[in-house]
């Protein structure tokens, strides 16, 4: 127990001398939080789009004035096609609506007129919400325009509900979201250094030339580090639901003991990474690769998992922050459910342990790696 | 005199990759992991949503819901559905993430259809999970309009849309991610090999023998650049080639000119790790310098949501961001065959941010010593 002490001191000695693991833990949260609340929009985005009408009755002119007029749309008048070309190939617009000058005529004999829309499709994202917009503002021009007579009311609408997120807030699931990526940013990061730092300046000989069990080492790793994700996933949590106001419906309790055990599997797959390879520039390459962009990718916060090929589905199980994931966005949005709390912990803390298991494996006691 | 020069810098450059390139695990995961994640996040990235399952709560059962509902059961996006009775069933299937997609047909569905009323459906979408809800809803709303219109008849004043994608015809996201993907694993891994070189000789104590040897401050600066960028360049070219074969993107740019934008675009990153590295006394604080850079570069450089979108004052601070540079550098010569011109007014900042940023750590290796 006093061996114990002793690393865990010697542990936090280090950290508490280099500020860059203050840094990781504190300012790189508030910097992700800020740039998720402010550069991040997935909802409403302002597109610049540009509109070629050949119409020019002064009905239509009214729907070319609607375009400029939405607030999510800055609009562009174009004269021809050609200048349309160089726009969109300089990325100058996302794309434009092109209104053919038979679009009223057809209209007033109440028939179906045409409308083109073009867009960049080298932006795919951007390309659909140019669609949407322009489909939608062609259709509320239509419905008060003086042809609303001639439509046709559709018989069945669908009305649309989002549930646990009613005023469609994307900044309510990015955010928790961030947390996700920032403690395994913190857990892996960090960790995958800090084995592998003693063996290259050669002071695991030291630690080593004393009467250290494994047990010591491996504890003696986990505990200081594990101690600083804590109080950074606090910091995190007080940015989230203190300074930005994100609705959090869920337990304060159970949200710190699912972290935790996230946490503990993040400090898992570091540690292992970094007794594996003994070299910190190996380690923090495949912790890269293996912990933070899976934590990205693969989690199931940037891309839905259920429309991944069949493969990559079960591929994605053995990926912590999947469950944290899922498990952090229902906890702040929908409150706490115990079926969700429960899976997502039982499978953290499977996870969490064999990869406990493998860092002891991995930890030698002898220079030569054996134990 | 010239000679002497090259001779110096060509020992140099051999030095840093035999200490990269003659480890053969380092080789291995220099190379492996960046294609391994290539591999398997072009499989997984998606927004075309499919495999959605949805609860239905049929309160008419009748003929009409019927087939609307069996209009979602033919649909290829849609996969499971769970029959439910009650509001309560309803919503525990939400709860427990069992659905993504719920629909509510009411009991007076059939008479309002028969009656031409109109009948209202509710397609409920689950706001946990992420944007795709809003997709998977925007499926459902087409095929409740679908049928509408079948019901109505097509005719009546209306607006056809017909949609032009230029550049990608299908809309594919697949072609507009891979391009990201790759910049960002040569990102990532251009970012390590640099931050850590310098950071990890000093953390060796190897730095200083480098300083006192006859080398200038310019060699060693040639010497640390030219190996990571060949690398770097390598590796970037390796992914490019699988994406256009085995994805099946197609290539309109001009080569050279793609060559030259990643060639500089990387050159600036380089730079950026070199920088890092040079201020860093240990090869960790390197790291997470490097990753306190990386996450806003990526994160404001436009693909996630574009930087015309963003506070004035974010758009002007992307300047400063070759990653934005890089992305559209990649993305527009790849897919859009992007001119001379516009190539080199998205050139010109990555020229000098490789300028500012290596001559900045060139200045430390004279500072540093002592």
């Amino acid at each position: 127990m006093k061996i114990l002490l002793a690393l865990i001191k010697k542990e936090i000695k280090q950290i508490l001398r280099d500020p860059s693991s203050i840094i990781i833990a504190f300012v790189l949260p508030f910097i992700s939080i800020m740039i998720y609340m402010y550069g991040i929009n997935l909802d409403s985005v302002k597109i610049t789009m540009g509109v070629k009408n050949d119409d020019n009755s002064p009905e239509v002119a009214t729907l070319v004035k609607s375009f400029g007029h939405s607030k999510y749309i800055n609009s562009i008048n174009f004269d021809n096609m050609e200048d349309i070309k160089t726009a969109v190939l300089r990325s100058k617009i996302k794309g434009a609506v092109v209104i053919p000058n038979d679009f009223s005529t057809k209209l007033s004999r109440g028939e179906k007129s045409d409308l083109l829309v073009i867009t960049d499709g080298s932006e795919t994202n951007t390309a659909n919400y140019v669609q949407s917009y322009a489909i939608t503002i062609a259709n509320q021009w239509l419905a008060t325009s003086k042809y609303a007579g001639k439509i046709k009311r559709p018989l069945i609408t669908a009305e649309s509900r989002t549930w646990y997120n009613p005023d469609l807030n994307s900044h309510y699931f990015i955010v928790p979201g961030s947390i996700a990526i920032t403690m395994t940013l913190i857990g892996i990061l960090l960790t995958s250094l800090v084995v592998a730092r003693e063996w290259e300046r050669g002071t695991m000989e030291a630690i080593l030339s004393t009467s250290v069990k494994p047990m010591h080492i491996v504890l003696g790793k986990y505990i200081p580090y594990f101690v600083l994700g804590m109080m950074s996933m606090a910091f995190n949590v007080f940015l989230c639901v203190g300074v930005f106001k994100i609705p959090f419906r869920g337990n304060y309790f159970l949200l710190f003991f699912v972290s935790g055990l996230f946490l503990f599997t993040s400090l898992g797959i570091g540690l292992t990474v970094s007794s594996k390879l003994k070299n910190q520039f190996l380690s923090s390459m495949v912790a890269m690769s293996l912990g933070f962009m899976p934590a990205l990718m693969l989690s199931g916060l940037m891309y839905p998992i259920n429309s991944m090929p069949e493969f990559f589905q079960h591929l994605t199980r053995i990926i912590p922050p999947r469950y944290y994931v899922s498990f952090i966005e229902s906890e702040f949005m929908a409150g706490t459910i115990p079926e969700i709390v429960f899976a997502n912990a039982i499978f953290l803390t499977i996870l969490g342990c064999l990869l406990f298991i493998a860092v002891y494996m991995n930890t030698s006691t002898r220079l030569d790696g054996k134990r | 005199m010239i000679r002497d020069f090259l001779r110096r810098v060509a020992a140099l450059i051999k030095k840093e990759f035999i200490t990269i390139w003659n480890d053969p695990k380092t080789k291995g995961i220099i190379i492996g992991m960046p294609l391994m994640q290539l591999l398997i996040f072009s499989n997984t990235s998606t927004m075309e949503v499919q495999n959605i399952d949805t609860v239905i709560l049929d309160r008419s059962k009748s003929v009409e819901s019927r087939e609307l509902i069996s209009r979602f059961e033919y649909s290829p996006r849609f996969r499971n559905f769970y029959y439910v009775d009650n509001e309560a069933d309803f919503k525990k299937n939400f709860d427990v993430q069992k659905v993504q997609i719920g629909l509510n047909i009411p009991n007076d569905f059939s008479r309002k259809v028969k009656s031409r009323q109109g009948a209202v459906v509710q397609v409920v979408s689950d706001g946990r999970q992420t944007n795709s809800a809003a997709i998977g809803a925007g499926y459902a709303g087409q095929i409740i309009t679908g049928y509408s219109n079948d019901l109505i008849g097509n005719n009546g004043a209306g607006i056809n849309i017909t949609v032009r994608n230029w550049f990608n015809p299908n809309l594919k996201y697949k072609w507009y991610i891979l391009t990201i993907i790759v910049s960002m694993l040569s990102l990532v891994t251009t970012l390590i090999l640099t931050s850590l070189s310098i950071a990890r000789e000093r953390e060796l104590g190897t730095f200083d023998q480098l300083i006192v040897s006859p080398l200038s401050s310019f060699e060693i600066l040639l010497g640390k650049s030219i190996p990571p960028l060949c690398i770097a360049i390598t590796l970037t070219m390796i992914m490019i080639g699988i994406i256009i074969v085995f994805f099946k993107v197609p290539f309109v740019g001009s080569v050279p000119l793609f060559l030259l934008s990643v060639a500089i675009s990387l050159l600036a990153i380089v730079g950026v790790g070199l920088y890092i590295s040079s201020i860093s006394n240990t090869q960790q604080q390197a790291i997470l310098s490097a990753m306190t850079f990386m996450m806003p570069a990526v994160l404001l450089s436009g693909f996630l949501s574009p930087v015309e979108d963003m506070p004035v004052f974010l758009q002007y601070l992307t300047y400063l961001n070759p990653v934005r540079f890089f992305m559209v550098l990649s993305r527009g010569i790849f897919l859009k065959g992007m001119g001379v011109d516009d190539v080199i007014t998205n050139i010109i900042p990555l020229i000098i941010i490789a300028l500012i940023t290596l001559t900045l750590a060139s200045r430390t290796f004279k500072r540093k010593l002592g």
